[in-house]
């Protein structure tokens, strides 16, 4: 078979034919900054100016060899999209160099009717994305899938509203109505920015569900809180989706099936093998090299162990198609540069069909 | 009377109902019920109950939090009506999310579940600079720290604080106890930590343990 684009590759996983060879989709976030340095960029420079981050995101494609753009980098976006301001962790050497919310844009749960759904062609950094999409389209746009991250309502909650999840997570228990009428609007806002970003030539979008996993929420509580707003994001959009969620994300598979997401990725945590034999039929899975645990391949592995743990992961991911490979999560700054090459190159050398 | 309190705190814990804490605890001041016996017998039952739930996974995060509000609403409340000597063990911990790190949940919940039971908690906040964290260690001479992170990326902030800790001299003569998402007891032993623990449950045990 002749070398496809890594366009031609992902749309024939998501028509159900076999590709050249099993495409390789990261969600290339926060190890942006190896780039940005080198460039001299800082992440506050990076990501609020286009021209930037076209630059730095291009470097998934052109240097790393993924074979999809994913962005925005940062989870901050759409929290400021609703009037949140952040600040920029610069001086600790061994955390994220990311924006956090430092002023939340409604103070407690008495305001949540008069928070105002914003518009993303204008709001916060959205505008930024939509730019940096257009660039890469004009670019790339008939050659290498760029998916937009849509963030998860209930995380987008915690950016919003004062208190983070100490206030988010008690009212799932307490306050339910009030923290519905927050999540449709943050939906609403998703949807909305999602179709944006289609607009401005996104091929499809992706969701990285975070704070709300196995370790703070029980499966009826993913249900009603996550994977229900989730659905009604897919369905808006009416596009190419990729759901992934972080840790263990086993008691909630089903329910991010039933999203409607044509493609579903997990941490590794979950395990590949009981994924494909349970869901390799209904969705795409995207998995799961493992880069969050202490103990995981791309951060403490060599770049051996890391081709050999890619090579497993197809090996099991491959067979029928409909398998992505990918890290359990986010790739990040922490990781040695050296096993995200090592990740991507495994995946050309063991991935042909 | 007293019973009656009491159990009201204990329920309110269990109902997650900050306003019935808050007027029980009031109900036990303007009775003259022994504090001490309130907290212990009410507050602390409650949140007792409520964590053998959360383990056996009949309830998670949200209610555990939302119990822990309404701990705090009546505890507030009582303790500085606690006598000295009366609080409980008199040995304080130093907590706190290492820098880099905003996480902070899986942190309140191990201070709540300290001082519930009888532990002195002096809480850092989240994304604590290092300096400030070993600061607080010389400043407060506790006999425990703890630390947290939910990132893989701000593990290192954890060896720093227990590099300046020896730097300062004050590592020796306490015991430090870690926790997070991506933390494992090899890490722990990496790092010269003394505990490491996958929840609250367990990092209470062993803080009991020590005496």
């Amino acid at each position: 078979m002749s070398e496809m684009t890594p366009l031609e590759r992902v749309v024939a996983t998501i028509k159900r034919e076999t590709p050249d060879r099993v495409p390789v989709i990261l969600y290339f976030q926060s190890a942006a900054q190896f780039a940005a340095v080198r460039d001299d960029y800082t992440w506050h420079e990076l990501l609020s100016n286009p021209t930037k981050l076209y630059k730095n995101v291009l470097q998934q494609y052109e240097v790393y060899g993924a074979d999809n753009f994913f962005l925005p980098l940062d989870f901050r976006v759409d929290g400021e999209a609703f009037g949140s301001k952040c600040e920029y962790l610069l001086k600790c050497g061994g955390g994220m160099r990311m924006p956090v919310v430092t002023q939340f844009a409604i103070q407690g749960k008495d305001e949540i009717d008069d928070l105002e759904v914003p518009d993303p062609k204008k709001a916060g950094r959205c505008p930024v994305i939509l730019e940096t999409i257009k660039k890469l389209s004009n670019k790339y746009g008939n050659k290498v899938p760029i998916v937009g991250f849509v963030n998860s309502p209930p995380d987008v909650a915690t950016d919003v509203i004062k208190g983070h999840y100490s206030t988010i997570l008690p009212m799932m228990a307490t306050d339910k109505p009030a923290l519905h009428k927050l999540l449709k609007k943050i939906a609403d806002f998703e949807i909305e920015f999602g179709k944006a970003m289609l607009g401005a030539g996104a091929h499809a979008l992706a969701t990285v569900g975070g704070g709300f996993n196995n370790l703070t929420i029980g499966p009826e509580q993913f249900r009603e809180f996550v994977a229900k707003y989730q659905a009604q994001i897919v369905k808006g959009v009416a596009a190419p989706y990729c759901f992934h969620q972080c840790q263990n994300a086993t008691p909630f598979m089903e329910d991010m099936v039933a999203t409607g997401a044509g493609a579903i990725a997990f941490h590794e945590l979950v395990d590949l093998k009981w994924a494909k034999e349970k869901f390799g039929n209904k969705v795409i899975l995207a998995g799961n090299v493992g880069v969050s645990e202490s103990s995981s391949v791309m951060y403490n592995g060599t770049p051996q162990q890391v081709e050999e743990a890619t090579r497993k992961a197809i090996e099991i991911g491959k067979p029928g198609g409909m398998f992505w490979l990918s890290a359990g999560c986010e790739v990040h700054h922490a990781l040695p540069e050296g096993n995200i090459y090592a990740l991507i190159q495994s995946a050309k050398k063991y991935g042909k069909y | 009377m007293s019973k009656d309190v009491i159990a009201k705190l204990e329920k309110a814990v269990l109902d997650m109902d900050e306003d019935l804490a808050r007027s029980s605890a009031h109900e036990v001041l303007s009775h003259k019920i022994n504090v001490v016996e309130a907290v212990n017998n009410g507050l602390i039952k409650g949140m007792k109950t409520v964590a053998e739930m959360y383990d056996k996974e009949e309830i998670y995060l949200p209610q555990v939090l939302a119990s822990a509000n309404a701990f705090y609403a009546a505890f507030d409340i009582l303790r500085p009506h606690m006598l000295a000597g009366a609080k409980g063990s008199g040995k304080k911990v130093v907590i706190g999310v290492v820098e880099g790190d905003i996480h902070d949940i899986g942190k309140n919940l191990v201070k709540t579940m300290i001082e519930a039971n009888g532990f002195d908690c002096i809480d850092m906040g989240r994304d604590v600079p290092i300096e400030d964290f070993v600061g607080k260690v010389v400043e407060a001479k506790p006999e425990f720290v703890a630390m947290s992170t939910l990132m893989t990326p701000t593990m290192k902030s954890m060896r720093r604080i227990m590099e300046g800790m020896a730097d300062e001299g004050v590592r020796e003569g306490r015991k430090v106890l870690i926790g997070g998402g991506p933390i494992d007891q090899e890490f722990a032993d990496e790092i010269g930590a003394d505990f490491y623990g996958d929840d609250e449950g367990q990092a209470v045990a062993w803080l009991k343990k020590q005496g």
